[in-house]
């Protein structure tokens, strides 16, 4: 699975969204992307759907490694982050954690949060990884970006640290 | 050397013909795809609730454990269909696509008057007559031109908190979407 070389994409560090996926504008690329996956994208107006596979670091994302996601301060109203293999699944677990959304997450008293993944127990708003290559997904919920992005420096979007890997 | 090269250009267009052919072919599947699991919720012109994402059954991929979708399958062909969504106090949107997944429409809770997401949905046929047929007081209302007779409304509805699953479930199962 690839990205596809969309040429409406929007990349800000690890982060790419293709901001008219699944409109009537898509380009072919995403229309075959859609296609291939059954998906049914966010209309603008909904949100924006932001993915990794890399680190910040530009490392391909392995659940065998320890990440820390930081700095999340979407401009949205609501966001939510969650893990997949690399087939689109998400990923069975003892805890049942699959991501974490806005309103549920555990913030620090600056109000700043922080997700940890890795494959093993983790203090904090932890995401349990398979041991196996996997994608991360931000969904932005009622985000400007998707109505009409002019600056893209405007937006900040999460870090996604490597630590230790098993 | 010139031999050589015929065959370099022959399979240099062969690739690029067969790229895309797949380009163009494979979106023709998704109608059997995203529309085609719409199919086994229901009948048309009714919300089905999407069966909640798990690690072991999942109708779309890439699903946001965080949202409960519900769908509902149109067909304009007899007449305009009411489409009316109540909210739940959390983030809420409902998108339109054409069969083949191509979003034409969205709209969120932030839009939605009294508490309710509510609108009428036309071919740009319906919408034409409707409007050489009406006078210049007749009441705004939302009305939305859908490009093709068939589509797909899908309702996204976010759970904040596991505890407010029940009370959002209920409010989604009441929305419409009705032949006139």
């Amino acid at each position: 699975m690839g990205y596809g070389p969309g040429f409406d994409t929007l990349r800000v560090g690890p982060w790419t969204a293709w901001l008219q996926a699944g409109t009537l504008e898509a380009d072919l690329y995403a229309r075959a992307w859609v296609a291939r996956w059954a998906d049914l994208p966010l209309g603008s107006g909904e949100g924006v759907t932001f993915w990794a596979r890399q680190d910040s670091d530009g490392r391909s994302l392995d659940g065998r490694c320890f990440y820390r996601i930081e700095d999340i301060a979407p401009a949205s109203r609501w966001w939510t982050l969650t893990l997949y293999d690399r087939q689109g699944n998400l990923v069975s677990n003892p805890a049942r954690r699959h991501g974490f959304n806005s309103t549920e997450i555990v913030r620090f008293s600056g109000g700043q949060s922080r997700v940890v993944i890795g494959p093993t127990v983790s203090p904090g708003n932890w995401i349990p990884s398979p041991k196996e290559p996997i994608w991360l997904v931000l969904r932005l919920y009622d985000t400007r970006i998707s109505t009409g992005l002019t600056a893209q420096e405007t937006v900040t979007l999460p870090t996604i640290t490597r630590e230790a890997c098993l | 050397m010139i031999r050589f090269s015929l065959w370099l250009v022959a399979t240099v267009m062969l690739g690029i013909s067969v790229h895309l052919a797949s380009l163009l072919v494979l979106p023709r599947f998704a109608v059997r795809t995203a529309f085609g699991k719409a199919e086994k919720l229901g009948p048309e012109n009714t919300f089905h609730t999407v069966p909640r994402s798990s690690p072991e059954e999942s109708m779309l991929p890439f699903p946001d454990p965080s949202i409960l979708a519900a769908m509902c399958r149109y067909d304009l062909s007899k007449g305009p269909v009411q489409v009316s969504v109540p909210m739940t106090g959390a983030f809420l949107s409902v998108s339109f696509y054409t069969p083949n997944a191509l979003n034409y429409y969205a709209i969120n809770d932030r839009a939605a008057t009294k508490g309710v997401i509510g609108l009428t949905l036309f071919t740009p046929r319906q919408l034409a007559e409707i409007r050489s047929r009406e006078g210049p007081d007749t009441p705004e209302t939302l009305r939305v031109e859908s490009p093709s007779d068939k589509g797909l409304i899908l309702i996204r509805a976010l759970i904040p908190a596991p505890s407010q699953a029940g009370s959002i479930e209920a409010r989604v199962k009441m929305a419409a979407c009705a032949a006139q």
